[in-house]
């Protein structure tokens, strides 16, 4: 089975704020709420190093935060937080309702056809306006698979395929 | 300086053509279109079109609410491919 990532980035400090130790976190989740209820959070600096933090404070909305680490007292030590991530553990992924996934456990499943005939992997997955889409890494091309229900019939995390029904013309675009 | 209301929405003739005759022959298949200026009218709901972005062509789904928008405002032009493993979810509508 395909192994997940033991820490999921949700978020990334973009830059110090202010003199009392505060940074501006950028959001790369789709659930926010969680920087204030998680209680394990954990921060990964550039060069790799990994560390367990704790949030005193939390303000700001939409995709962008003000946050204040325990800790982090002064803008210089802010400061060496730019750009580091910050990381939950896999343990504390919530679970989704039906049809719903999560990208990293997409990316590099088989597409198959439903004659069973394999498509290739997904590569990437574009979340667009109208419908997100699997970018699917073929031999010899690449393939773009609308994710709506009437081209993708199954979805197998344990056995790591996707089933579509491609219509007419989809396959050749 | 917004579209005259005597005119009416534009809609890209030879693409209605195309789609009224997949509706008469209850068919589904996906159309290429560059045009991206065209509105979306309640013809078009249930189909798939692919939709060039000046490079690929995106297969949108076209849903009742799209109705009144343009063809263009769903294949997006630039792309952010975002950060490796971040907790983002994808849903099949």
């Amino acid at each position: 089975m395909k192994k997940r990532p033991e820490f999921i980035s949700i978020g990334i400090i973009t830059k110090a704020h202010g003199i009392k130790g505060e940074v501006l976190v950028s959001s790369l989740t789709d659930n926010p709420e969680q920087f204030e209820t998680l209680k394990h959070l954990f921060i990964t600096r550039q060069d790799g190093n990994r560390s367990e933090i704790s949030i005193q404070q939390v303000r700001g909305k939409n995709d962008r935060f003000i946050i204040k680490i325990s800790g982090i007292d002064n803008r210089n030590q802010a400061e060496s937080l730019q750009k580091c991530l910050i990381e939950k553990r896999l343990e504390d992924v919530e679970d989704l309702p039906v049809d719903e996934y999560y990208i990293f456990d997409l990316i590099d499943l088989n597409v198959y056809t439903t004659d069973f005939q394999l498509l290739g992997r997904i590569k990437d997955v574009l979340s667009l306006s109208a419908n997100d889409i699997y970018v699917v890494q073929g031999e010899s091309k690449e393939y773009l698979i609308p994710a709506i229900k009437s081209i993708i019939k199954k979805i197998d995390l344990k056995k790591e395929i996707v089933l579509i029904e491609p219509i007419e013309g989809l396959l050749d675009l | 300086m917004a579209r005259s209301i005597k005119k009416g929405p534009y809609v890209d003739t030879k693409l209605v053509d195309k789609i009224l005759a997949m509706n008469e022959s209850n068919q589904k298949k996906v159309i290429k279109t560059w045009a991206r200026r065209s509105t979306i009218t309640p013809e078009f709901v249930g189909h798939t079109l692919a939709v060039h972005n000046g490079n690929k062509f995106f297969p949108v789904f076209i849903n009742e609410n799209m109705v009144g928008h343009k063809l263009g405002e769903f294949s997006p032009t630039r792309t952010f491919r975002g950060h490796a493993g971040r907790d983002k979810r994808s849903s099949v509508r």
